[in-house]
C-alpha cells in the first residue's frame, strides 16, 4: 500500500515537473511529505524524494511545492531540511543531476544564503559555536562543506557566480565584505522557513538485513 | 598579466582561500580584475537586452499562464470536518493487507464510472461502492487463480490472461447478495476491460515492466541495487536461505577435505614407517650376516663352507617381493629365481646347507630369528682362507719384527666382492672392526612435531 502511495505521489509530481522521469520504481526511494495542518487535518504542501542509498552522494532526487503553496518559502525549507538530514548522516550532499532551471535557482539561493551567513561572521563562528578558522583563511572543501553539508563544488560555483572569488596577490581569495554579502543576501530573497533542528527526530535509513 | 586574467581559472577546491573583508586589501592592484570587468560587461549586456525582452515577455506570457479551475465538493464538510487534532505520536503505516476483507483497494476510474452510469440508466441498479467492491474481488480471485496455476511473472513480459471463469466467480462470491443478471454484467465488463488492458487493473497486482524495456510510457521499473562491486559494505551482503545453503555446502566440502587429508597423512606416515623398518631390517641383517660368519668361523670350523661354488651370492638374494608377500618358509627351490644355469644342480646341496644354516642359527640364541630366505646384502660373504689358499691366494707372511717391535699379526677380514673380487674394507682402529661394521647408517629420526589435531 505504501508503494502505491509513493507511485501516486510520483504521478502527481509528474504533473507539475515535466522533466521528471518515472523510469524506476519507488522501492529505492524515501519520500518526505511536507504538510500544513489545521483542524481539518494535514494538507500536503510539498514533498521531496531521496535515494535510500546514493552512490553519488545525492541527498535529494525530486522536489516539488504544490502550486497553491508556492512562494511561501516551503521549497527552500525542504532544501534546507535535506541538508539537515545530510548533517545527521555526517555526509555532504548535493541534489541529483541534472537540475531543472527552477531547481538550480532555488538551490543557488539556498547556498548563497547559507554561505553568506557563514562568511558574515568572522572569525568564522559556526552556528553551534565552534571556532573554525582563526586566520581568516578557510578551506572550502573541508570547513565550509563540513559546516553546511553542502558539497564543496556547489559552494565554490555559487561563490563564483556571486563573484565573491577574486584573484588578488597571486592567489584566489574569497571576498567577504559584509556590505557586499548583505547586498547579495537581500537579492536572494528571504531564506525560506528555518528548520528547527532541535525538532528533528530522525535516524539515517538502514537496510534491514 | 591582464591578458592572462581574462582566462577563466579553475578553482582548486583543496586549496585554502583567504577571506578578505575590505577593498583596502586590494589597493596594491590598480587594474581592475577580469572578474569585475567581466561582470561589468555582463551587466551592460544584460541592460541592453532586458528592455527589449521584457515588454515582449510580459505581453506574451500573460495570456498564456493558465489559471487552474476548481470544483467545490459537496461532501467536503462531511469528509473533512473540523475535528482533527495533531496526535502526539507518529502515525504508522497500516499493517497486514486485508484481501477479501473490509478494505477495498480499488477505486473506480472514469471509464468505470461512465459504464456504471450507462448501466444504471438512472435506475440505481448498482451502487458505485458495490461495483468497486466487486471489481476488487474479481481481481483478487483472478490473481489467486493465476497463482495456483503458477503463471505469475515477476515482470510484465507478455499479456496476462484472465483465468477466473464466471462460474468460479459466482461460486466464490455467493455471499455478495447480488442478482445473477447484475453480476453477469459486471463480470463481462471486467473481463472485457482486462482483455483490453492485457494486465490486471488493480495496481498492486500489476507486474512491473522489465528493466530493459525502453518505452518511456512504461513506468516504475524495478531497479536492483546495482554497481556495488567496488564497495564492501554490510548492506550489500545478502543474508538469505540461498547463501546459507551455499555456506553449508562449503562447510561440508571443507570437512571432507580435512578428513581426506588426515587419512593421507596417516598413510604417508605408515609408508615412512615401513620404509624405516625395512632399512633397519637390512642393517640388522647385514650385521647378523657378519656376526654369524664370525661365529661360524669360531664355533664350527669343520663344517663345509656355506659359500659353495654352486651358489653365488645372487642365489641367496631373495626377491623382496617374495618377502613382502610373506610366503611361508618354503623350499628355496620353489621360491628362488635361479639366475645361473648350473644352480639347479646346486639346489639340493644348497638347500640342505641352508637347513643346516638355519639349524645352526637356532643354536645361537639371538641369531635364530634370521631367516636364510631373507635377503642378504650383496657382496658381504666373508672370505674363506682355505678356499683362497686353494687358489694360491695367501695372506702375506708374518714377517716378524726386524727391530724387535712386535707388529700385530695381520688380520684380514675381507669379503667376496663382485665377480669374485676380494674386497677389504677400511679398518676401524678403535673398534678393531671394519669401518661401518657395527655402526649403522641409521640416524634416529628427530621427533616430528604434530602439525594437525
Amino acid at each position: 500500500m505504501n508503494k502505491v502511495y509513493g507511485q501516486n505521489l510520483c504521478y502527481l509530481a509528474k504533473l507539475f515537473l515535466d522533466h521528471k522521469t518515472l523510469y524506476y520504481d519507488v522501492d529505492l526511494f524515501l519520500f518526505y511529505v511536507l504538510c500544513e495542518y489545521d483542524d481539518r487535518g494535514c494538507h500536503m504542501v510539498g514533498y521531496f524524494s531521496k535515494e535510500k542509498h546514493s552512490e553519488e552522494s545525492y541527498n535529494l532526487a525530486c522536489i516539488l511545492t504544490l502550486p497553491p503553496y508556492q512562494r511561501k518559502g516551503y521549497g527552500k525549507f525542504l532544501i534546507a531540511f535535506s541538508y539537515e538530514l545530510s548533517k545527521k548522516e555526517c555526509k555532504v550532499g548535493t541534489p541529483e543531476r541534472p537540475l531543472s532551471g527552477l531547481g538550480l535557482l532555488s538551490y543557488r539561493g539556498c547556498v548563497e544564503n547559507v554561505v553568506g551567513c557563514v562568511l558574515c561572521n568572522s572569525p568564522l563562528l559556526c552556528p553551534n559555536g565552534n571556532l573554525c578558522s582563526c586566520l581568516g583563511v578557510v578551506n572550502a572543501y573541508t570547513e565550509l562543506s563540513d559546516m553546511t553539508a553542502i558539497k564543496a563544488e556547489d559552494i565554490l560555483t555559487t561563490l563564483q557566480s556571486l563573484e565573491l572569488i577574486q584573484y588578488r596577490k597571486g592567489q584566489d581569495v574569497i571576498y567577504a565584505n559584509p556590505k557586499v554579502l548583505d547586498r547579495h543576501l537581500k537579492a536572494t530573497g528571504r531564506g525560506g522557513l528555518e528548520v528547527d533542528v532541535s525538532k528533528l527526530i530522525w535516524t539515517p535509513y538502514k537496510e534491514q538485513s | 598579466m591582464s591578458r592572462l586574467s581574462f582566462r577563466p581559472r579553475p578553482l582548486d577546491i583543496h586549496k585554502k582561500l583567504p577571506i578578505v573583508k575590505s577593498v583596502k586589501d586590494f589597493e596594491d592592484d590598480d587594474t581592475p580584475t577580469s572578474a569585475t570587468r567581466n561582470s561589468q560587461m555582463l551587466r551592460l549586456a544584460a541592460a541592453e537586452v532586458e528592455p527589449e525582452v521584457q515588454p515582449l515577455a510580459t505581453k506574451k506570457l500573460a495570456p498564456e499562464i493558465p489559471t487552474p479551475q476548481f470544483v467545490v465538493v459537496d461532501t467536503y464538510e462531511r469528509d473533512y470536518s473540523r475535528t482533527f487534532f495533531q496526535p502526539t505520536s507518529y502515525l504508522r503505516a497500516r499493517g497486514a493487507r486485508a484481501e477479501i476483507g473490509e478494505f477495498v483497494e480499488y477505486d473506480l476510474d472514469n471509464e468505470d464510472e461512465d459504464w456504471l452510469q450507462d448501466y444504471n440508466k438512472d435506475k440505481k441498479i448498482l451502487a458505485p461502492e458495490k461495483l468497486e467492491s466487486l471489481l476488487f474481488k474479481l481481481e483478487v480471485l483472478d490473481h489467486k487463480a493465476r497463482e495456483r496455476a503458477g503463471v505469475i511473472t515477476p515482470t510484465l513480459v507478455s499479456p496476462i490472461p484472465v483465468l477466473l471463469t464466471m462460474d468460479a466467480a459466482i461460486e466464490a462470491l455467493q455471499s455478495q447478495s447480488i442478482k445473477y443478471g447484475v453480476f453477469q454484467a459486471v463480470y463481462n465488463y471486467w473481463k472485457e476491460k482486462r482483455e483490453r488492458w492485457q494486465k490486471p487493473i488493480l495496481r498492486r497486482l500489476q507486474p512491473p515492466p522489465p528493466v530493459n524495456d525502453n518505452n518511456p510510457y512504461n513506468v516504475f521499473r524495478p531497479r536492483e541495487k546495482a554497481h556495488r562491486l567496488h564497495t564492501r559494505r554490510m548492506q550489500r551482503r545478502e543474508n538469505n536461505v540461498q547463501s546459507f545453503e551455499k555456506l553449508r555446502q562449503v562447510r561440508r566440502n571443507l570437512d571432507q577435505a580435512k578428513t581426506l587429508l588426515e587419512a593421507l597423512i596417516k598413510r604417508e606416515e605408515k609408508k615412512r614407517d615401513v620404509l624405516e623398518c625395512e632399512v633397519s631390517l637390512q642393517r640388522i641383517q647385514m650385521k647378523y650376516k657378519h656376526e654369524t660368519e664370525l661365529l661360524e668361523d669360531i664355533t664350527l670350523p669343520g663344517f663345509p663352507p656355506i659359500s659353495s661354488k654352486f651358489a653365488s651370492s645372487e642365489d641367496e638374494f631373495m626377491d623382496s617381493d617374495d618377502l613382502a608377500n610373506s610366503r611361508p618358509r618354503a623350499r628355496p627351490a620353489a621360491v628362488q629365481n635361479p639366475p645361473l644355469t648350473d644352480s639347479n644342480v646346486g639346489m639340493a646341496p644348497t638347500a640342505s646347507v641352508k637347513q643346516e644354516f638355519r639349524r645352526r642359527h637356532l643354536l645361537h640364541g639371538w641369531l635364530h630369528k634370521l631367516d636364510p630366505l631373507e635377503p642378504v646384502l650383496l657382496f658381504t660373504k666373508p672370505l674363506v682362507p682355505d678356499k683362497l689358499a686353494a687358489a694360491n691366494i695367501v695372506p702375506p707372511s708374518d714377517t716378524s719384527t726386524k727391530n724387535g717391535a712386535s707388529t700385530p699379526p695381520y688380520k684380514f677380514h675381507g669379503r667376496m666382492g663382485r665377480g669374485g673380487r676380494i674386497v677389504f674394507d677400511r679398518w676401524n682402529p678403535l673398534m678393531h672392526t671394519p669401518i661401518d661394521y657395527s655402526n649403522s647408517f641409521y640416524i634416529p629420526r628427530k621427533p616430528r612435531p604434530s602439525t594437525y589435531n
